[in-house]
């Protein structure tokens, strides 16, 4: 009979249930921040996409500007279909120009473009900084 | 009942249940990736443009007015976005909104299955004719 209860609490210490719990996710709270580089000619423009993650505030500022002193015009908006950058906000101004504003999940994009004042192609450096 | 059948019956029921619990299959939810439209064109003085669209699940439809530009520059002027049915050769809006340019979504209204449309519509007279860009996201 001693046997039979031995088999009996083996059997039954087999079936007992294991609770798995999932990993608490950690929101990701950082804003990123990136850096984009590139020319632009007189009459153009030169744009970046990005993804933003999540509903916050995107903030570009141009870094540098080669040659100085030279305004140009500071974007935010939507890139369409054939992959320009449709503005909904800018700034004209020449280096640390800044501009901010709120946007929701989704694809943007950043433009430096031209105000009619270049002679010469213009180097630049943006940064942009998003959720 | 000698030891033997004893065991025998133990066992037997222990495997029968299966620890009392039911085997079940589990299976993930579907996910529905929404869609994302990019409405663009241009938009004349008092005009009208709009764009058709179908849903073949229920569910929450964004409107983003995101850009209205002249030339490279983004303009300031309020426009009427709306959603609703395509009605003959236009769109009847059920929601509209008078608003300016943004990045978050200045319409959000909860759709069934069908065919909808979204409408951009200047009733203040823009000075001149701009191109506009409405991101539109559906299930």
């Amino acid at each position: 009979m001693r046997r039979v209860l031995i088999v009996v609490i083996v059997l039954a210490a087999g079936c007992a249930k294991t609770t798995m719990t999932s990993p608490t996710p950690i929101a990701d709270t950082a804003a990123l921040l990136r850096e984009f580089s590139s020319s632009v000619i007189p009459g153009g423009s030169a744009s970046r996409a990005f993804d933003v993650a999540s509903t916050g505030a995107i903030t570009v500022v141009l870094k540098s500007a080669t040659p100085s002193g030279i305004p140009v015009g500071l974007g935010v908006g939507i890139p369409r279909s054939n992959g320009s950058c449709a503005l909904s906000a800018s700034v004209e101004g020449g280096t640390s120009a800044q501009i901010a504003i709120a946007a929701e999940k989704g694809t943007y994009c950043a433009k430096v473009y031209d105000l009619g004042t270049l002679t010469a192609p213009l180097n630049f450096t943006i940064e942009i900084s998003h959720p | 009942m000698s030891v033997i059948r004893i065991t025998i019956v133990l066992v037997s029921l222990l495997a029968s249940c299966a620890c009392g619990e039911t085997a079940e299959t589990a299976t993930s939810p579907t996910a529905i990736e929404p869609a994302t439209i990019l409405f663009s064109g241009t938009l004349q003085p008092m005009g009208t443009r709009f764009y058709s669209y179908t849903m073949t699940t229920a569910g929450t439809v964004t409107a983003m007015l995101a850009s209205l530009e002249r030339g490279y520059t983004p303009m300031p002027n309020s426009l009427e976005l709306g959603l609703g049915i395509p009605a003959g050769t236009g769109c009847a809006a059920s929601i509209a909104s008078n608003t300016t340019t943004s990045l978050t979504s200045q319409l959000r209204q909860d759709f069934a299955a069908g065919t909808y449309c979204v409408r951009i519509s200047d009733k203040d007279g823009l000075p001149a004719a701009m191109t506009f860009t409405i991101r539109l996201v559906h299930p």
